[in-house]
């Protein structure tokens, strides 16, 4: 598999999407051994990580809680 | 006391209270007010009990009241001027789609360390709703694709393409933030190719 190819496809794979068994056996092999490809999903790696630990960091407000348990309550 | 209905009340009650966080942090990112969040998941609670009846017991509850929440937020919440002041999709088009946006840094590590829970959550309320509610929903909320073409009533081919796209914006903007920081590394700002485009 070609730099581009691994590129194009490498969101599919950080998400577990798409792609056969195959192409992500074909894109590990290639990340073994393309620095600069492999330098790349590192860091998109990385970052869409901390992009959703950033996002599912939130507190649910004391406000929400209270209106739920009304609406609870009238149901 | 109904017993059925106190049945029905209890089951919707177990379901839904584990998915409550997930439901707020989606709402607030789609208003992107505190207090239309609340309304919002409010309507949406009130609207899947009255079509809990419909709701086929042992399928995804979870994307059954994140596509009540979706459509709620769509009909009522979502104002076409909202449009106005955003990117359209057009152009969009014209990015190049399969460039990486950070290909040629070297700091990465410094980019992140300079972005803030702040600066996404900003992020992502910048982003057109097309885009906004694909990266939520799977990027955040962890829905697969298929998933998420059902919960927005597009083609998963869309959902893919809003999703590369979303993601080459997020880079772009947060890239762009990163670098206008004080505390950011000059290096990224010289190298940041956001910033040249
Ligand atoms: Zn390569």
């Amino acid at each position: 598999m070609s730099c581009q190819e691994v590129i194009n496809k490498l969101y599919f794979y950080l998400d577990g999407e798409v792609l056969t068994p195959q192409e992500r056996r074909e894109i590990e092999e290639h990340l073994d051994q393309c620095l600069k490809c492999n330098k790349y999903y590192q860091f998109e790696e990385k970052f869409w990580s901390f992009f959703r630990t950033s996002s599912l960091d939130f507190p649910l407000p004391e406000s929400l809680m209270n209106r739920v348990e009304t609406v609870f309550t009238n149901l | 006391m109904n017993t059925v209905k106190e049945n029905k009340k209890t089951t919707f009650q177990e379901l839904l209270m584990p998915e409550l966080g997930a439901l707020f942090r989606t709402a607030l990112r789609m208003t992107r007010k505190r207090e239309d969040a609340e309304d919002l998941v409010q309507e949406t609670i009130v609207k899947s009990f009255a079509a809990f009846e419909r709701f086929e017991r042992g399928t995804n509850f979870r994307a059954w009241i994140f596509k009540i929440l979706t459509n709620t937020f769509i009909n009522n919440y979502y104002r076409v001027r909202e449009r106005d002041k955003l990117p359209s999709l057009d152009e969009m088009e014209d990015e190049n789609a399969f460039q990486p946006v950070f290909e040629g840094i070297t700091p990465e590590e410094a980019l992140l360390n300079t972005l803030t829970r702040e600066d996404i959550t900003q992020a992502i309320e910048a982003l057109p709703l097309e885009f906004r509610a694909v990266v939520i929903l799977t990027l955040v909320e962890g829905f697969a694709y298929k998933e998420t073409s059902e919960i927005l009533d597009i083609p998963i081919g869309t959902v893919m393409s809003r999703l590369h796209r979303g993601r080459k914006l997020l880079q772009k903007m947060l890239c762009e933030y990163s670098s206008n920081k004080k505390t950011a590394a000059r290096e990224i700002h010289e190298e940041c190719p956001a910033r040249k485009s």
